[in-house]
């Protein structure tokens, strides 16, 4: 009976829990308070103190006790101020491997004079959170992260956004359920056991066997797995970063990775496999296409191409 | 994200504010140290200093082992040092070193909470020693800091100390109206509930005695505490008059006038026949110990008293142990006791079978001589006035059982517990019925402000003796050996005013006396208006409010609290509103982002105005030239050099007229 209210208040919290495209309001009717633990020791210290208070009819004690209940409860106003209102700016996520986790960066926005702080934003498989503070007209950033399973849309989980300032005597918090989401690529794994990108050989051996044919196609930052020979000295002397010169081989034969190829996997598995490939001819600096039922990528080399072709096999 | 943050109790304090915690704690404890024994404080400070290093060098918590030992240590030392280890003075002793103790096991967040919690009732129990008016100022700032910290406990990494602070003085004081309700209206119990601990009060002052010896007034006189502050209803009384009645003592043996607990059984209280008008006084009253309720002369009411006692003077149901504020009504002329019942006749004319044999003699001797009752008296008194008797605080002592006869025939030298024990003896041995009442006798008008102060050192004793047709009549032999003692008070009348300390910045109306009345003049209003608030103030003041019973206190306490809490919660949502924007061109522009934002592009933070009307231009080519338009005007408006009023006037026109079309 218990079990069935509380999932009856759940669900109707849910529901009107604040949702859509942000920026988001959190509306003062949305803030639920509960006391806390810590209010509940208040509590009885506060009954301790007025009945030494009444024993020895001490005025000064009276005065404290007093004025500490009272200072309990313009918390508890001051508390429910802290949340309502509180604009949930924007919601973004960088696309992730199926598998990891996705982590979604909550923008949190604040129109109010006085800073609203010991904020903590939790959701998916996120503890509570670091306590952060919005001061007036800024804007701070929490981090949610949300276990993805399989590859596709991972819709941003319902977040909770609570607080337990000024005194900590009481716990409130609100719900919002951002329209947001992040694309899930396919876990990338290697099925067949060989490379389709690369021929046999060498890694090195083929870059240094082309690289008189190779046409500069462009910069990029340093990524882990890069060669470093690959690394533009000269570039990176005058940046802080390592640089790594990108070629496009026009020599060198295109590579097609094909999904109706690779009949022999499962869908899923066949998708995995051609993360797999894309990621390696990418970082060989291959050119190479994408070949699906219905849709052709390429042939073309560099981030955005890898992005849009792993964000069609996510989507496919 | 590291991963001690992951529940909120496990959440752990950082060296810095372990280190604040601890000085904190210093603070909240340091006043303790005037009352408590100095092994205590020691240790305490101790146990302080010892976090402060460890924490300073970085070492862990000490181990669990030296904590329980230390622990142990702690509770052995407060009982063998006070032979308990409850009760005020050792209560907290114990109390302080735990609180010590705990600290250096304080790293994670509950135990910060708890250490804050005990911090709280550190500084209560610092008023069970003293609720004077710096006490106020120590409440203010102990509760200041406690509450800072629990701001800060709860505001996350990154607020600064300061705002912590900043918050907690803005909470403290929106808190002050609903404390002061709940301070007034709260239904107050008497106390004690449970009762007090043996030793309470064992620091304070004291006050008039039950039984009177030689020696026992001459001590209180010693003191220039006040006693009471008083305000007369009408002008005050001549000094002569101003006799401040308090308990009334009626046996006598082995050199002490005491007063048997079985009189009120015996004697009734006697009749008050009014003889002319009477004098209302409004007295604030210091904690005695003691149920007396002193007033002047003859006290015919008094509002929060219960009991009249046999003497004609009122008692409480319980021993005064906070201050309390009554009215009391009086006549100072009047005939008590008309009729002298033969159990109080006997009663008052009782003495011991042996001891003092010459001034038995001398008794007898007058009531041959004389035959009426007041020629024995005015023998008496001229045996007093010419006997070369000495007004002293420090008289040379005298035998316990031949204390009457000492004084009167060989030391010659006493203070008025003296005078009144040794004529109150010769009326009885004389056949006179006497009896000795103490009080108090003259006032100090204060300076500043219409009250009057009597003090420790106005304490006194005089005789009272029945005679036939005047009933019960005041007789005070002191006023016939040092009359100065009446019309002028005791410092007019001692030779050895040394003695007294008060008065020891000097007798003369000079800066330090005016300083001393200034102090006074705040400590009477601290006193009258918030120390004597008790239950007895809190009934007359729900009388004269029309409110009847404590039910209905609480429904206008709760209503009230309420009240004051919606205005505090208004006042917070519109401190917490969206600040409103100055310069009508940006409220103009805001006003377009707006409308976009609703048709579902809203500016993302941090967006310049000439992107966000490139993105808006994208998606709606329909408003591409209005919004590009907009965007330029405003950045013009926003960036260029000196904008003319037109140019303004113009953009906000524009911006008020822009309608993005519905959506679909």
């Amino acid at each position: 009976m218990t079990r069935r209210l509380a999932d009856h208040i759940d669900a109707s919290i849910r529901r009107r829990a604040p949702s859509g495209q942000p920026p988001l309001r959190i509306p003062a009717r949305r803030v639920y308070i509960l006391p806390s633990a810590t209010g509940g020791l208040f509590g009885v210290l506060l009954i301790v103190m007025l009945a030494g208070a009444t024993n020895y009819g001490n005025n000064l004690a009276f005065t404290l006790t007093f004025w500490l209940a009272a200072a309990a409860l313009v918390s508890m106003h001051r508390a429910h101020r802290n949340l309502a209102g509180l604009e949930l700016a924007g919601v973004s996520a960088e696309p992730v491997f199926a598998g990891e986790n996705a982590r979604f960066a909550i923008e949190l926005a604040s129109q109010a004079r006085p800073a609203r702080r010991g904020l903590r934003v939790s959701g998916g498989a996120t503890g509570i959170g670091r306590a952060i503070s919005v001061d007036r007209d800024g804007t701070a950033s929490a981090c949610i992260e949300a276990r993805t399973l399989g590859r596709g849309r991972l819709v941003c989980p319902r977040l909770t956004i609570g607080s337990r300032y000024p005194m900590g005597l009481f716990r409130c918090w609100s719900h919002a359920a951002p329209t947001a989401h992040v694309v899930v690529y396919p876990a990338p794994i290697d099925r067949l056991g060989r490379s389709a990108s690369a021929p046999d050989g060498d890694d090195d051996q083929v870059e240094q066997a082309h690289a008189g044919d190779a046409v500069f196609a462009g910069h990029r930052h340093f990524q882990t797995g890069d060669s470093w020979r690959r690394i533009d000295w000269k570039a990176s002397a005058r940046t802080d970063d390592l640089i790594i010169t990108e070629h496009s081989d026009t020599r060198a034969p295109t590579h097609w990775f094909d999904y109706a190829a690779l009949d022999a996997l499962d869908p899923e598995a066949r998708l995995s496999q051609l993360a797999y490939w894309i990621l390696e001819a990418d970082r060989n600096g291959t050119v190479y296409g994408l070949s699906l039922p219905r849709r052709t990528l390429g042939p073309a080399a560099g981030t955005a191409h890898r992005r849009a072709c792993l964000e069609a096999l996510a989507l496919f | 994200m590291p991963a001690r943050r992951l529940t909120h109790t496990a959440a752990t304090m950082s060296r810095g504010e372990r280190l604040a915690l601890t000085a904190i704690v210093a603070l909240i404890c340091g006043p303790h140290a005037l009352h408590l024994p100095l092994w205590v404080s020691l240790a305490t400070a101790a146990l302080l200093a010892w976090n402060v290093l460890r924490l300073t060098l970085g070492q862990a918590t000490p181990h669990g082992l030296i904590r329980a030992l230390l622990t142990m240590a702690g509770v052995s030392a407060v009982f063998l040092s006070f032979g308990r280890i409850n009760g005020q003075t050792a209560g907290v002793a114990l109390l302080v070193l735990m609180l010590a103790l705990k600290l250096t096991e304080t790293v994670r967040y509950r135990d910060v909470v708890i250490v804050l919690a005990l911090c709280f009732f550190v500084l209560i129990t610092q008023f069970l020693f003293s609720q004077s008016l710096p006490m106020a100022l120590y409440l203010i700032g102990g509760s200041w800091l406690v509450v800072a910290a629990f701001v800060h406990v709860h505001a996350g990494d990154d607020a600064p100390p300061a705002a912590s602070a900043a918050e907690s003085v803005t909470l403290l004081a929106l808190a002050i109206p609903v404390a002061a309700a709940l301070f007034v209206l709260f239904p107050r119990l008497p106390g004690p509930l449970w009762g007090l601990p043996a030793d309470h009060g064992s620091a304070a002052r004291t006050g008039l005695s039950d039984t009177m010896s030689p020696g026992s007034i001459a001590d209180l006189a010693r003191s220039g505490a006040v006693a009471f502050r008083v305000r007369f209803d009408g002008p005050a009384p001549p000094p002569v008059a101003r006799y401040w009645r308090g308990p009334v003592l009626w046996d006598y043996d082995h050199g002490t006038w005491h007063t048997d607990p079985g009189i009120a059984r015996d004697i009734a209280p006697a009749t008050v026949h009014v003889d002319g008008p009477t004098i209302r006084t409004d007295i604030t009253l210091a904690p005695s110990h003691k149920p007396w309720l002193i007033a002047l002369d003859m006290p015919l009411d008094v509002d929060t008293a219960h009991r009249r006692t046999a003497g004609g003077n009122w008692v409480a149901p319980q021993p005064i142990d906070q201050r309390v504020r009554y009215i009391a009504r009086s006549a100072t002329q009047y005939i008590l006791g008309a009729k002298l019942a033969p159990t109080a006749r006997q009663r008052a004319l009782a003495l011991p079978a042996n001891g003092n044999p010459r001034a038995r003699a001398l008794a007898r001797r007058w009531a041959r001589q004389d035959h009426s009752a007041r020629a024995i008296v005015h023998s008496a008194l001229d045996f007093l006035r010419r006997g070369g008797f000495r007004y002293t605080l420090s008289p040379p002592r005298t035998s316990r059982d031949n204390s009457v006869d000492d004084f009167l025939f060989t030391t010659r030298a006493g203070f008025c517990e003296h005078f009144a024990g040794a004529f109150t003896f010769l009326m009885r041995a004389a056949g006179v019925p006497a009896r000795v009442v103490t009080g108090y006798q003259g006032a100090q008008h204060a300076s500043i402000g219409d009250y009057w102060i009597v003090r420790d050192s106005d304490a006194h004793a005089w005789s009272e003796v029945w005679l036939s047709g005047a009933g019960w009549v005041r007789v005070d032999p002191t006023a016939a050996a040092a009359p100065k003692r009446i019309a002028d008070g005791i410092d007019a009348a001692l030779a050895d005013t040394g003695d007294l300390p008060y008065m020891a910045g000097g007798h003369g109306r000079d800066a330090w006396y005016h300083a001393r009345m200034l102090w006074d003049a705040v400590d009477a209003g601290w006193n009258r208006w918030f120390l004597a608030y008790g239950p007895a103030l809190q009934q007359r003041l729900f009388a004269a409010l029309g409110i009847a019973g404590f039910g209905m206190a609480i429904a206008v306490l709760t209503g009230l609290v309420v009240g004051i809490l919606m205005l505090v919660s208004l006042w917070l949502a519109w401190r917490m509103r969206t600040a409103r924007e100055r310069d009508p061109v940006v409220r103009a522009w805001q006003h377009v982002c707006r409308r976009l934002a609703r048709r579902g592009v809203a500016r993302r933070t941090g967006e310049t105005a000439t992107h966000y009307a490139d993105r808006v231009a994208a998606l709606y080519p329909a408003l591409a030239r209005a919004i590009t338009d907009l965007a330029a005007r405003y950045s013009r408006l926003r960036y260029a050099s000196a904008p003319g009023p037109d140019e303004r006037r113009d953009f906000i026109r524009r911006a008020r007229r822009f309608h993005p079309p519905r959506r679909g």
